[in-house]
C-alpha cells in the first residue's frame, strides 16, 4: 500500500489530514496520493472479482467522503453486484464517520452526502442517501434534506421526513413545522407527529394549536405528539377532547392522554392521577378503565380504596375483576372496616361480593352480618349467604336457584347454579327423580355453567344418568380444550350404549365424528371397535380406495436447519424396529400405531407433535400375488421421498399442503414382499402424508400388509 | 363450530376475571362473570406464515380472528382452523374485534412493536413471537406499554418452556458445574443470497402493509417472507432469529434476565455477493458484570453432541452442554437425570410456552418469558448486530440505556416509522 509503515489508525488520520488540506486548498485535481488511491479503489469496486470488490468495500474507510459522489454513481451500475457493493461502501464510509472521536469527519461526509440529493440523481440513490443521512446528519443538511420534502415521489419525501425525525437539533425541528404548515392534511398529520419524536419543546405551541386543526387525523396527531413530549400545558386540550362525546377520535384520544399521564408521572405524580381518576370516570372502553383503575390501584396499595370500591359497580367484568384482584390482597382491619360500610349501603352483586370479601378478612365477626342476609327477601344475598353458611341443600328453593342462575347478577350466577347442582346431585342419588327428569336438570345447569368445574359436573352428572336421548347435547363441548376430554368420554359411553340399544343408525354418525376429528386415541379405537363390532367398519372406504393404513413410523428427527433430502438419516440405513436410536443427545423409537384414519390421510401432528423443521419416516411391506406394475399415489405436508426395496424412486422435496395423490410414481412390486419406505419432511405447521396403491388404469389395489 | 362461538357469546356477558386464583379461597369460581381459570380464551391470531400457522395447532380451539397480508397465508391458515373466522388483511380491524381477549403476533420482526402496543393499548393480551423488538426504543415502549396497560405478555423464546432446558437450568443454578464464567453459544452461519431481481409485488400480496413501518424498499423475493431474516434491516441473521431462543436459554439458566449489559463487541464478515447483508461469520462478545461472566455468540463456533446451534456453560467445576435453544432443546444425561434437593433451586416449569401464556392470561402472573425477560434478550441480538454494523465495541450505560460515547449508535437505537405506523 502507499504507507506500508504506518499503522492503519495513522493511515487514517493521513488520509484525512490529505483530504482536508486537498479540499481547503483546491488542489483535488492534482495527482495526489489521495486521487490515486480513490481511483485504484473505484476500480475495485467495479471488479467483477467478488474478492477484490468485498476488500475494497470493506476498506471504503480508507478512502472516505472522496468516494462518495462516484459511489452514488455507482448505486445505478446496471451490474446488480457493483451497485450492492457500492450501496454497502458508503455505509462503511458512514459508519466510520460516525465515531464518536470525528465529529468534523461525520459532518464532511454528511455534507458529500446531502450533494447528492440534487434534482439529476436518482430516486433510489436519493432515498438511500436519505437514509444514511440519518445516522451521522446535523443542522448544516437539514435544508438539503428538508428540500427533498417537495420532491415528486411519495417515497422520497417521506424518506426525508423521518431522516428529519432522526437528525438532532433545532433545525430540524423548525423544518417540520414548516413542512406541517405547507401540507396539505393528508401529511400534514405525519410532520405534526414527527415533532411529538423530537424531545424538543419548542414545537409545543405549534401542536397545542393543532389540535383545534379542522382535521381530525391532523388534530389526534398533534395530541400524540403532545402526548410524547409530556406537554402538560395541553391538558385542558385534552380534557375538551375526551369530553366532546361525538368525536371520531375521542376514544384514542384518552389512550394518549393516559400516554402523557405516564410521561409526567414523576414530574408531577398528582397530575397524573387526576388524569387516570379522570379517564375511570369517563371512559366509554372498557379496557381504558381498567387500565386507569390498574395505574390508581397498584397491587398491594390502599390508599385508593374508593376507587375499588366504586369499580366494583363498573358496568364491565374486566373492571369489576380487577378491582376484586386488588381488593383481595390489601390487608388490615381499616379495609375491612371501609369494607363493612360499603357492605351497609351497597345493592346487588356489590352487595353480594362484600359480603363474601367482609366473611373471609374476618370470618370470626361475620357470622350474624352472614344469619342476617340468609333470610334476605334479596334472591342474591340470600343464595351468597346459604352458600357461606354451607347450607344450599334446600329442595324448595330449587325455581329459585335456576332464575338466577338464569337471569341473576353475573358474579351471583355461578352460586346459583351451584346450589342447583347440589339439588340435582341430591335428587339422582336418593333417585326422588325420573333418570330423564335428573337429565334434564343436568342439562341446564350444563348450559348455565359459567366454568368448567360446573361443565364438568353436569356432563358427569349425564354420564351418571345414562340416558341417550340427551348426546347430542355434549356436541358443542367436544373440542373444548377444558371440558372436551370428559364430554368426548361421555360422549362416546352414551354412543355405545346407543349401538346397544339398537340404535346403529342413530350411534353411527356419532361413532364416525370421533374418529374424523381430533380426539384422543384411545376414544377413536373405542369408537372404531364399537363399529367394527355392530358390522360398520370405518375404514372400509380407504382400503377400497388402495390407502395403505398399516405403517411403522418413526420421527420428529430435527433436520437442524439443513435440508432434510440432502441428509440421510438412521432409518435410510437400516430399521430396527426394537430400541432406541440417538441422533446426538435425542432419542427415537420406532412406533406402530393403529392409525384409525376414515379418508386414508395420515397425520402427524398428533402422532410426533412438533413439525417445525422435523423429518418423520414410514416404512411398511405389503404382499403382491405377482409381480406387476403399479402407480405410487401420494400426498404430503411438506415433502416427501419413496423407497421400494430400498431403491429410491421418488423425491418431492418442496413445500405444500396435502392434498391426494399428489405424486403418481410409477413402480414395478415383485411377486410376494415388498418393502415401502417413506421419508416425510416438513418446515413448519401441518404434517400429514396420504400413499395408496393403484394398477396402471387408476383402478384401486387393496394390498395386504406383510409386517408381522 | 358456530356453537363454541355462541357460548362463547353467552359467556362473554359475564366477565373473564380471575380472582378465583388470586382472591381468597371463599369466593367461588365465576364471581364476578365467568371468573373462572379455566375459563377460555378466545385469540386473534397475526400473521399466518411459518411460525403462524404452527401456533394454529395450539391455538385452534381458540381462533377467534385471522389476519395476514399475504391472501395465500390466510386461505392456508383458514383451511385450517376449518370453520368460519372473521379474515382480516388490517390489524387494526382484528384489535376493533371485542370479543377477543388475546393476541398472537407471528409476523415479521419490524411489526411487532406496532402491533404489541397497539393490542396492548385495546386491552388484549399478547404472544409476539421472538426477537421481541427490532430497535431497543421500540422495546422499550413494548416494556412500558405491557405494564402500563396491565397485559400479560409471552414472548415466543419457547426454548425455556421445554423439558431439558428446564433440567439444565436445575443444574447449573444448583451449581452442579460450579459458578459458571462463560456462555459459549454456537451457530451454523448466516445463507449468502438475494440474487433475485427486484420486481412488482405479486397480487395476493399487499406489499405496503407487508413492509408497514420500515422505510420504502421495492419488492423482491429474496426480502419477503422467511428471506426477511437475512436482511439487517429486517431479520437481521442468526444471532437475531436463533439467538432469541440460544441466548434466552442462556438468559434463564444463568438467572440475568435483569442483568444489565457491560460491553458488547463484535467483529463479522459480511457476504461477498447478494442482496443479503447479514455477516455470515460472526463473533461478538457480551460483558456481563456483577456477577462477573462472559457469554460469546460464536457463528459458527464449536458444535457439540451433532446439533447445528446450542451453548455451552463452562463453570468452574465443569461444563454443560445445551442444544438448541427453540422448541427442540437438548442437554446432557447428567442434567436429564439431576433432580434438585428440596432446598434447592427449584426453576419455574413451564407447562409448555402456549400453555403457559394460556394459564397466565387467567391466573394474572408472569409467564415463563414474560416482556421484561424478552426484552433483554432482544436487546443481546440488537447490540450484537449494531456493534458489528459500526464497527466498534459498544459499552453500555445501564442507567440510561445508551451507549456511552457513540451519538451515531445511539442514534440506531431508534427508527422512524414510515407513515402511517407510529409509536
Amino acid at each position: 500500500m502507499l504507507l506500508p509503515s504506518l499503522s492503519p489508525r495513522l493511515q487514517r488520520w493521513w488520509q484525512l489530514t490529505a483530504f482536508l488540506f486537498a479540499t481547503i486548498f483546491g488542489v483535488l485535481s492534482g495527482p495526489t496520493a489521495l486521487a490515486i488511491d480513490l481511483e485504484r479503489f473505484l476500480k475495485e469496486i467495479i471488479s467483477e472479482d467478488n474478492e477484490i470488490r468485498f476488500a475494497a468495500r470493506r476498506g471504503a474507510d480508507q478512502v472516505g467522503a472522496a468516494a462518495i459522489p462516484h459511489l452514488g454513481k455507482l448505486m445505478t451500475d446496471g451490474r446488480r453486484e457493483v451497485a450492492l457493493t457500492a450501496r454497502a461502501a458508503m455505509e462503511v464510509i458512514v459508519h466510520d464517520a460516525g465515531r464518536s472521536d470525528t465529529p468534523e469527519k461525520a459532518k464532511i461526509v454528511a455534507a458529500e452526502l446531502a450533494k447528492l440529493l440534487r434534482a439529476s440523481t436518482s430516486l433510489t440513490v436519493k432515498r438511500e442517501v436519505l437514509h444514511l443521512i440519518a445516522f451521522i446528519g446535523t443542522d448544516e443538511v437539514v435544508p438539503a434534506v428538508a428540500s427533498q420534502l417537495a420532491e415528486n415521489d411519495r417515497h422520497v419525501r417521506e424518506a426525508a421526513r423521518l431522516t428529519l425525525e432522526e437528525i438532532p437539533g433545532d433545525a430540524a425541528v423548525i423544518a417540520l413545522i414548516d413542512a406541517a404548515r405547507n401540507a396539505e392534511n393528508e401529511h400534514r398529520s405525519d410532520f405534526v407527529f414527527s415533532l411529538g419524536k423530537k424531545s424538543n419543546s419548542m414545537a409545543v405551541p405549534f401542536l397545542v394549536e393543532n389540535t383545534a386543526h379542522e382535521n381530525s387525523p391532523v388534530r389526534f396527531a398533534a395530541f400524540q405528539a403532545l402526548a410524547r413530549l409530556g406537554a402538560t400545558t395541553a391538558v385542558p386540550r385534552f380534557q375538551a377532547a375526551i369530553r366532546d362525546a361525538g368525536s371520531p377520535i375521542r376514544t384514542a384520544v384518552f389512550n394518549e392522554f393516559m400516554r402523557l399521564a405516564d410521561q409526567i408521572e414523576k414530574l408531577d405524580p398528582d397530575l397524573t392521577e387526576s388524569i387516570y381518576r379522570e379517564v375511570l370516570t369517563t371512559s366509554p372502553a372498557d379496557y381504558q378503565r381498567e387500565r386507569a383503575l390498574h395505574r390508581l390501584a397498584p397491587a398491594g396499595n390502599a390508599d385508593n380504596l374508593e376507587s375499588l370500591l366504586t369499580s366494583l359497580s363498573d358496568r364491565a367484568a374486566r373492571v369489576r375483576a380487577l378491582a376484586v384482584r386488588r381488593l383481595s390482597k390489601l390487608e388490615g382491619k381499616q379495609v375491612t372496616d371501609r369494607l363493612r360500610a360499603a357492605y351497609a349501603s351497597a345493592v346487588g352483586e356489590k352487595r353480594a361480593f362484600l359480603l363474601r370479601a367482609i366473611a373471609s378478612r374476618d370470618p370470626e365477626n361475620a357470622g350474624l352480618l352472614i344469619k342476617s342476609a340468609s333470610s334476605s327477601a334479596d334472591p342474591e344475598i340470600k343464595i351468597t349467604a346459604l352458600d357461606l353458611q354451607d347450607q344450599l341443600l334446600k329442595p324448595g328453593l330449587e325455581s329459585t336457584y335456576l332464575d338466577v342462575a338464569r337471569t341473576g347478577s353475573a358474579s351471583v350466577r355461578p352460586t346459583a347454579l351451584k346450589a342447583y347442582l347440589v339439588l340435582a346431585r341430591d335428587r339422582l342419588a336418593s333417585a326422588k327423580a325420573t333418570r330423564k327428569a335428573s337429565a334434564v336438570m343436568f342439562v341446564r345447569a350444563l348450559e348455565l355453567a359459567a366454568d368448567e368445574s360446573q361443565r364438568i359436573e353436569a356432563i358427569l352428572g349425564l354420564d351418571s344418568v345414562g340416558e341417550t336421548d340427551v348426546v347430542e347435547t355434549l356436541v358443542p363441548y367436544l373440542s373444548d380444550p377444558a371440558v372436551g376430554a370428559d364430554a368426548s368420554r361421555v360422549f362416546v359411553n352414551l354412543s355405545e350404549k346407543l349401538v346397544d340399544e339398537g340404535k346403529l343408525d342413530v350411534a353411527e354418525p356419532l361413532l364416525t365424528r370421533i374418529l374424523t376429528d381430533n380426539f384422543p386415541h384411545d376414544l377413536k379405537v373405542r369408537a372404531s371397535d364399537k363399529l367394527k363390532a355392530a358390522g360398520r367398519d370405518p375404514q372400509a372406504s380407504a382400503h377400497a380406495q388402495g390407502f395403505v393404513l398399516d405403517w411403522w413410523l418413526i420421527g420428529p428427527i430435527h433436520t437442524d436447519g439443513r435440508n432434510p433430502f440432502e441428509v440421510r438419516y438412521f432409518p435410510e440405513e437400516k430399521r430396527e424396529f426394537e430400541g432406541i436410536h440417538n441422533i446426538g443427545a435425542r432419542r427415537y423409537r420406532w412406533q406402530r400405531p393403529r392409525l384409525l384414519t376414515t379418508t386414508g390421510g395420515i397425520n402427524l401432528l398428533p402422532l410426533f407433535r412438533r413439525s417445525q423443521r422435523r423429518v418423520a419416516y414410514a416404512y411398511t411391506e405389503l404382499n403382491s400375488t405377482a409381480e406387476q406394475d403399479v402407480l405410487f399415489k401420494m400426498g404430503s405436508d411438506d415433502g416427501i421421498a419413496c423407497w421400494l426395496n430400498d431403491t429410491p424412486i421418488h423425491t418431492s422435496p418442496g413445500k405444500r399442503g396435502m392434498k391426494f395423490d399428489q405424486d403418481l410414481v410409477p413402480a414395478r412390486l415383485v411377486s410376494g414382499k415388498n418393502r415401502v419406505l417413506l421419508k416425510i419432511a416438513n418446515g413448519g405447521g401441518d404434517w400429514a402424508f396420504a400413499f395408496r396403491i393403484t394398477d396402471v388404469e387408476g383402478i384401486p389395489l387393496p394390498l395386504e400388509s406383510a409386517l408381522d | 363450530m358456530r356453537s363454541l362461538l355462541t357460548r362463547r357469546r353467552f359467556l362473554s356477558q359475564s366477565a373473564k376475571a380471575t380472582m378465583a386464583i388470586a382472591a381468597p379461597a371463599i369466593f367461588p369460581r365465576g364471581m364476578l362473570g365467568a371468573a373462572s381459570p379455566n375459563e377460555r380464551i378466545v385469540t386473534g391470531h397475526i400473521g399466518l406464515g411459518g411460525m403462524g400457522r404452527g401456533h394454529l395447532s395450539f391455538f385452534r380451539d381458540m381462533c377467534g380472528a385471522l389476519c395476514d397480508v399475504d391472501a395465500n397465508h390466510m386461505q392456508r391458515a383458514a383451511g385450517r382452523i376449518g370453520r368460519y373466522v372473521p379474515l382480516y388483511k388490517d390489524f387494526r380491524a382484528l384489535l376493533d374485534q371485542r370479543d377477543l381477549d388475546a393476541v398472537i403476533i407471528a409476523t415479521p420482526d419490524h411489526w411487532h412493536a406496532v402491533m404489541m402496543i397497539n393490542a396492548c393499548e385495546a386491552g388484549k393480551d399478547v404472544y409476539c413471537q421472538k426477537p421481541l423488538s427490532l430497535t431497543l426504543e421500540e422495546g422499550q415502549k413494548m416494556v412500558k406499554a405491557a405494564k402500563r396497560c396491565n397485559r400479560i405478555v409471552q414472548v415466543g423464546s419457547q426454548g425455556r418452556s421445554t423439558p431439558s432446558a428446564y433440567k439444565a437450568c436445575g443444574y447449573v443454578r444448583n451449581g452442579q458445574i460450579g459458578r459458571v464464567k462463560e456462555v459459549r453459544c454456537w451457530h451454523y452461519p448466516n445463507p449468502v443470497g438475494g440474487y433475485a431481481p427486484d420486481e412488482p409485488p405479486p397480487p395476493h400480496l399487499d406489499w405496503d402493509m407487508w413492509l408497514g413501518p420500515v422505510r420504502y424498499v421495492p419488492y423482491n423475493r429474496d426480502r419477503v417472507h422467511f428471506n426477511f431474516r437475512w436482511l439487517l434491516e429486517f431479520g437481521g441473521g442468526q444471532i437475531r432469529d436463533r439467538g432469541a431462543h440460544v441466548m434466552s436459554v442462556a438468559s434463564w439458566i444463568m438467572n440475568a434476565d435483569n442483568q444489565p449489559i457491560h460491553s458488547i463487541e463484535a467483529t463479522g464478515n459480511p457476504p461477498k455477493q447478494g442482496l443479503w447483508d447479514c455477516p455470515v461469520e460472526m463473533n461478538v462478545k457480551f460483558e456481563f458484570k456483577n456477577p462477573d461472566w462472559t457469554m460469546y455468540w460464536q457463528q459458527p463456533g464449536e458444535p457439540k453432541m451433532g446439533a447445528g446451534f446450542g451453548a455451552t456453560y463452562h463453570g468452574e467445576k465443569g461444563e454443560l452442554i445445551v442444544t438448541g435453544g427453540d422448541g427442540g432443546c437438548g442437554t446432557e444425561d447428567k442434567a436429564e437425570n439431576y433432580t434438585p434437593p428440596s432446598d434447592g433451586v427449584q426453576p419455574y416449569k413451564s407447562p409448555g410456552h402456549e400453555q403457559d401464556w394460556v394459564n397466565c392470561i387467567k391466573t394474572r402472573e408472569q409467564p415463563i418469558m414474560n416482556i421484561d425477560a424478552g426484552y433483554t434478550v432482544a436487546n443481546l441480538c440488537i447490540l450484537g448486530n449494531l456493534s458489528y454494523i459500526v464497527g466498534r465495541k459498544l459499552y453500555w450505560d445501564k442507567e440510561n440505556e445508551r451507549c456511552i460515547n457513540d451519538p451515531e449508535a445511539n442514534r440506531m437505537l431508534s427508527r422512524p416509522n414510515r407513515a402511517p405506523w407510529r409509536l
